[in-house]
């Protein structure tokens, strides 16, 4: 269902109504306009705490994830109808 | 005996599907698709959880993948994913936290709420409810579905959240009570198997309209304790409080349970997964500084799935013993005991009572009648003719310090580092996920 992607992106985040939201995102040379954030929700990998983003557009959905200690973002995956 | 029906105002709430739900609420491209939420993409990984569309077309929690795409050949499947079931749970149990102080995380998925004193009458803790659905789906999550079930006891709040799925809302009172007794079969009842069935319809119960009306004296010399439990279960009257949680929840129970696929059976790995399940349930409560009253272990035999369709949930098949093929036995501790040789020896006796050889797809220990320690040492030979020299058990002492040792290896050298001999080989067996009954790690804003 899902495909594993896991590469570094560039983000536009909005800090709005108390929350962070992601806007857009470029990868691969391509940019994508997110339509929804569906969940947010944080996970521990040892040490480094992740906020994941489950967001989705138009076409499909995309797990993007924030490290808190790097503060980084990462296309994990992304799922198509 | 002078009962009354409970005058107290009960509420169980009951997400539908729930680690379903949660992950068609984080990818849209599931929704409205038959999923199954799977503890392994593996063709022999169990089916933990199916979606509301995957469970009409049949799929069952408890299949295997292969088994469930045989079923439902449109499924899809994901690998679950507890953090973010921790995460909704969260924030779901936050907003119930609004509407009482006394809020019991009974699941991962499922709350009891005491609103004795907040709200005047059933219609209207009925109202404050729909009014925290609303909120469920307008700042949790638009796809997450919940029955409310609201009733004068725990028990008929549970019942009546069971009566729609998914997301119902049904009172049970005085004057409807008969009425949806009268719908339920007798094994609707937690606590009533096919074995306890046999023996009430030998004594001519075969509704539970029947078993409310039976007199409870003679309910009682053939069942004991047990009878007038349920006798009390179906008339209305409470035999358990809501058990509010404090920020530090002390848990009524800790236990791991884990859908055992064929390969552990052929290579003859039942014991060893069971002792694993064990040791891990007994590391988690010896963290928590807690002692067990007793201890139970669940097999489930393969032949069917050993699950009921309208449950849900491993932990309803699990809380209702011999819903499927197979059973439940516990143990009662002469004494609360947390060492791993009391716990595993215990364990592996009750096995060998539930099991004879068969191929097993369910296994579940849990430690129950949970204490902290007393800081009392037995005085076990006290007046005893040939007096230890010793005034306290000295062999209880020793397995408690070695198990203490033991954990403090796996601390630091991680699970595996030291282990019974009979789990040796297990590899990657009885793995940590999350369990239904684990409300650990949900924390309220
Ligand atoms: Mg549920």
């Amino acid at each position: 269902m899902y495909s594993k992607i896991a590469q570094t992106i560039d983000v536009l985040v909005a800090f709005r109504k108390g929350r962070v939201e992601p806007m857009t995102f470029k990868w691969d040379g391509h940019y994508y306009q997110v339509k929804k954030v569906n969940l947010v929700h944080s996970e521990r990998r040892g040490r480094e705490k992740v906020v994941i983003f489950s967001v989705s557009d138009e076409a499909n959905a995309y797990r993007l994830a924030f490290s808190t200690d790097y503060l980084t973002w990462k296309l994990e995956e992304m799922a198509s109808i | 005996m002078s009962l009354k029906l409970s005058t107290s105002l009960i509420a169980h709430v009951d997400m539908n599907s729930y680690f379903a739900s949660v992950e068609q609420q984080a990818n849209p491209t599931l929704r409205g698709r038959p999923l199954g939420v799977c503890a392994y993409l593996h063709k022999k990984g169990c089916v933990i959880a199916a979606s509301i569309e995957a469970k009409r077309l049949g799929m069952k929690v408890g299949m295997s993948v292969e088994e469930a795409k045989l079923k439902v050949p449109s499924a899809v499947f994901v690998q679950n994913d507890p953090p973010k079931y921790r995460a909704v749970t969260s924030r779901v149990f936050s907003i119930l936290h609004e509407l009482t102080d006394c809020v019991e995380h009974y699941s991962i998925d499922e709350a009891f709420l005491d609103l004795t004193g907040w709200y005047r009458d059933p219609a209207e803790a009925a109202w404050a409810l729909i009014r925290a659905r609303w909120r469920i789906r307008d700042e949790v999550g638009d796809w997450l579905r919940c029955s409310i079930g609201i009733a004068p006891t725990r028990f008929l709040a549970k019942t009546a959240s069971d009566l729609e799925k998914p997301n119902g809302l049904v009172v049970i009172d005085k004057d409807n009570l008969d009425e949806i007794l009268s719908k339920l079969d007798l094994e609707d009842v937690c606590g009533i198997g096919p074995r306890i069935r046999r023996r009430l319809e030998k004594i001519g119960i075969r509704t539970l309209l029947e078993l409310k009306k039976y007199p409870v004296g003679n309910l009682m010399r053939a069942f004991g304790k047990n009878g007038f439990y349920l006798w009390s279960k179906v008339n209305g009257f409470e035999v358990e409080n809501v058990t509010p949680f404090d920020g530090a929840p002390a848990p009524k129970s800790v236990g791991h349970s884990y859908c055992v696929p064929d390969r552990v059976n052929k290579e003859g790995k039942v014991l060893a997964t069971l002792i694993k399940l064990t040791e891990r349930a007994g590391r988690r409560m010896r963290a928590l500084d807690l002692l067990a009253g007793s201890i139970y272990v669940s097999v489930g035999l393969r032949q069917d799935y050993g699950f009921r369709s309208q449950f849900d949930s491993v932990h309803d098949a699990f809380w209702r013993p011999g819903a499927g093929e197979g059973g439940t036995l516990y143990t009662l501790f002469e004494e609360p005991a947390s060492d791993s040789f009391s716990l595993v020896g215990a364990a592996t006796e009750l096995l060998r009572e539930l099991w004879h050889g068969e191929c097993v797809n369910f296994l579940a220990v849990t430690l129950t009648n949970l204490a902290p320690p007393s800081g009392q040492r037995r005085l076990s030979n006290v007046g005893a003719r040939h007096a230890s020299p010793l005034p306290w058990d000295r062999r209880t002492d020793r397995k408690r310090l070695a198990s203490t040792a033991a954990d403090q290896i796996r601390d630091r050298y991680g699970d595996e580092a030291i282990m019974f001999g009979q789990m040796l080989g297990l590899g990657d067996e009885a793995p940590d996920r999350i369990g239904f009954r684990k409300v650990e790690g949900v924390e309220i804003q």
